[in-house]
């Protein structure tokens, strides 16, 4: 028993008070001086006995009201272990690795497929899958998920979610045609002014010195567009800047599988004092495309400290749970011990 | 009723003038209407002279009258009729059990009271056989009567008839009968071959008989042994007026054996009314 304000079990004292009223009440019935009890006696052995036993069954009862009056203001919450699970999630064709077979052998772990986890559904940002995995399952303490991660299955913002994760790429990405061949990027720019051409290739072009020419952009027109720069959206390009919204100096984020679409002011374009911050913002988003702010664990960093992680595996955490259904037990005995002297003092 | 209890809270000698006004206007409104016819024969007090005729007794000749006159002349008076009025009167604690405001206690006092007035007035004894009040005054008899206190452990055998009593006596029982069967019964068949006449006054209330009280629970506490015992009247209601019933049946049927006048005192009719109605059924004569 955990009780949050343990100073009321001086409480406890006030249990004197119903045996004091007990004591009190036996003087309170009225003595009726009679010529002869011996008739009464002679029939009424078996109901005074029972006006004495309700008397200490409504002793007992203002007792326990109390006592539970004083449980409920101490502030009684119980830690009850909810059986947590560390799950361990198998991408498709994935087995399981042997460094986690112990674990599994011992029950540390449950294994579970992915493609039957997902069901019917797709995810297009795997952070919703993750969610909504914590949602279904609030037994899930710890979840390591294996598979073949492409850089795009999860996008933005890190969801806070109600278990540790640890993200493992299988890292066969060989088999697989990236998404973007990060050495270079090719750009288009569609529908803006001269001006704003020249604007996005000097931008590009800082960037990429910037960043120590690790990413080369190019407006290869006869490649395959990564990059649209252009006052309307289009589909099939995974990043495209478009210059329409009306508002001044603001930019929208949207999501639209396949595509990352930024929304930007034209006065971006249009404004030379803007310049800078257009900078930044193309520099961010870009870096953040290639270099997201999120990182997959390597297998061979997971393996590496088996000790840690099983600790971590094995934590068990308590769920704190307060008594609500102490209110409503007070109230009703309460009720019956009001009813019962209602009927007892005018009986 | 409440008349009663208030003059006997009263002082002993203010409470002496209360009771004897209470009894006077009680009784003589009793008596008012009622015919007196007066019998003739032996007495000390004159009545008339008649002339002597053949088969009177000499011993009513008057002959001193004889001597003067030389006519024979009957001398009447009254008669004197020497009748000995016997309370036994229970002084157990029993007894101040109370009901309406006037306890059993009193209400036989005033009983006590109204019998010894009406029978001062035909110049009859009276007196409590168990009591030290002897006094054959009608006042100091009164008196005597107020102060009388409940006695805390009373014996029932004081209640008994002694040797002494005259066979012309009307032995009057007033009692509560809360005492042993065999006692009761003892003191019934006693008195009945004791006394020419007996009447056993039985104050039994309406509450005692039916337990009816405004409440449920209450703790009853026996006056004589202060034994304290919860009951809830309701309950116990029926099976208890079903005992004391049988109880009541039992002490009737005794004086009916007996001979013995039985008298019910409820505490609930007016004490006048009451008295009516025994003096009616004892065939007193107010003569």
């Amino acid at each position: 028993m955990i009780l949050a304000n343990p100073i009321w079990l001086w409480g406890l004292l006030a249990l004197l008070v119903p045996l004091v009223i007990h004591l009190l009440s036996k003087k309170q019935t009225r003595i009726l001086p009679f010529g002869s009890i011996r008739f009464l006696k002679e029939s009424a052995s078996s109901q005074s006995r029972s006006i004495e036993l309700s008397d200490i069954l409504m002793l007992i009862l203002r007792l326990f009201l109390l006592i539970i009056v004083i449980i409920w203001l101490a502030g009684w919450v119980s830690s009850e272990k909810l059986e947590k699970k560390n799950w361990l999630i198998l991408g498709h064709g994935i087995d399981l690795p042997s460094a986690y077979q112990n674990a599994v052998d011992q029950q540390l772990l449950e294994v579970k497929d992915v493609v039957a986890l997902k069901g019917e559904k797709t995810y297009l940002n795997e952070w919703f899958f993750l969610r909504e995995l914590g949602q279904r399952y609030p037994q899930i303490d710890s979840l390591i998920w294996i598979d073949n991660f492409s850089s795009t299955d999860f996008w933005g913002r890190v969801p806070s979610l109600s278990y540790t994760y640890n993200l493992i790429d299988f890292g066969n990405k060989n088999n697989q045609k990236p998404l973007i061949e990060i050495d270079t990027l090719f750009y288009e720019v569609k529908g803006l002014p001269e001006a704003g051409k020249d604007l996005i290739d000097k931008v590009l072009l800082s960037i990429s010195q910037y960043s120590g020419s690790e990413i080369i952009y190019s407006d290869n027109s006869t490649r395959v567009t990564d990059i649209l720069f252009s006052n309307a959206p289009s589909s099939d390009i995974p990043i495209q800047f478009i210059f329409n919204l009306s508002e001044n100096n603001t930019y929208r984020l949207e999501d639209q599988w396949p595509a990352r679409i930024i929304h930007l002011s034209e006065n971006y374009v249009d404004d030379a004092l803007l310049h800078d911050e257009l900078l930044v913002i193309i520099t961010e988003f870009l870096a953040q495309y290639s270099n997201p702010l999120w990182a997959y664990n390597s297998f061979e960093e997971a393996t590496a400290e088996p000790q840690e992680l099983r600790s971590k595996v094995l934590r068990q955490s308590n769920e704190i749970k307060s008594h609500e259904w102490l209110f409503w037990m007070i109230l009703a005995t309460l009720l019956i011990e009001r009813v019962w002297a209602y009927k007892r003092i005018n009986a | 009723m409440r008349t009663l209890q208030e003059i006997f809270s009263l002082t002993n000698l203010e409470a002496l003038k209360a009771l004897q006004i209470y009894v006077h206007h009680l009784v003589d409104g009793l008596i008012t209407g009622m015919h007196q016819s007066p019998k003739k024969g032996f007495g000390i007090e004159f009545k008339e002279y008649k002339n002597y005729a053949p088969g009177d007794s000499l011993k009513q000749l008057d002959w001193k009258y004889f001597a003067k006159t030389d006519h024979y002349m009957i001398k009447e008076a009254e008669v004197e009729r020497q009748h000995d009025f016997l309370f036994a009167f229970d002084l157990s604690r029993s007894m101040e059990y109370s009901q309406d405001g006037i306890s059993k206690f009193n209400l036989a006092k005033a009983c006590i009271a109204s019998f010894t007035y009406l029978t001062n007035k035909q110049h009859d004894n009276f007196k409590i056989i168990n009591s030290s009040n002897h006094s054959t005054n009608y006042e100091d008899f009164l008196f005597g009567l107020i102060k009388q206190k409940i006695e805390e452990d009373f014996k029932t055998s004081k209640l008994y008839p002694t040797a002494l009593q005259s066979a012309k006596s009307t032995a009057i029982i007033l009692s509560d009968g809360y005492m042993e069967d065999y006692e009761i019964e003892k003191l019934i068949s006693n008195w009945a071959i004791s006394a020419q006449k007996c009447i056993f006054i039985h104050f039994l209330y309406q509450t005692e008989l039916k337990l009816e009280f405004d409440r449920e629970n209450y703790r009853f506490q026996d006056l004589e042994t202060g034994q304290i015992m919860q009951v809830n009247t309701k309950e116990a209601k029926s099976e208890y007026a079903d005992k004391v019933e049988k109880w009541h049946e039992q002490i009737k049927h005794n004086c009916l054996k007996n001979g013995v006048l039985y008298f019910q005192m409820d505490g609930r009719k007016p004490l006048q009314n009451e008295l009516m109605k025994l003096l009616n059924q004892m065939n007193f004569n107010f003569g």
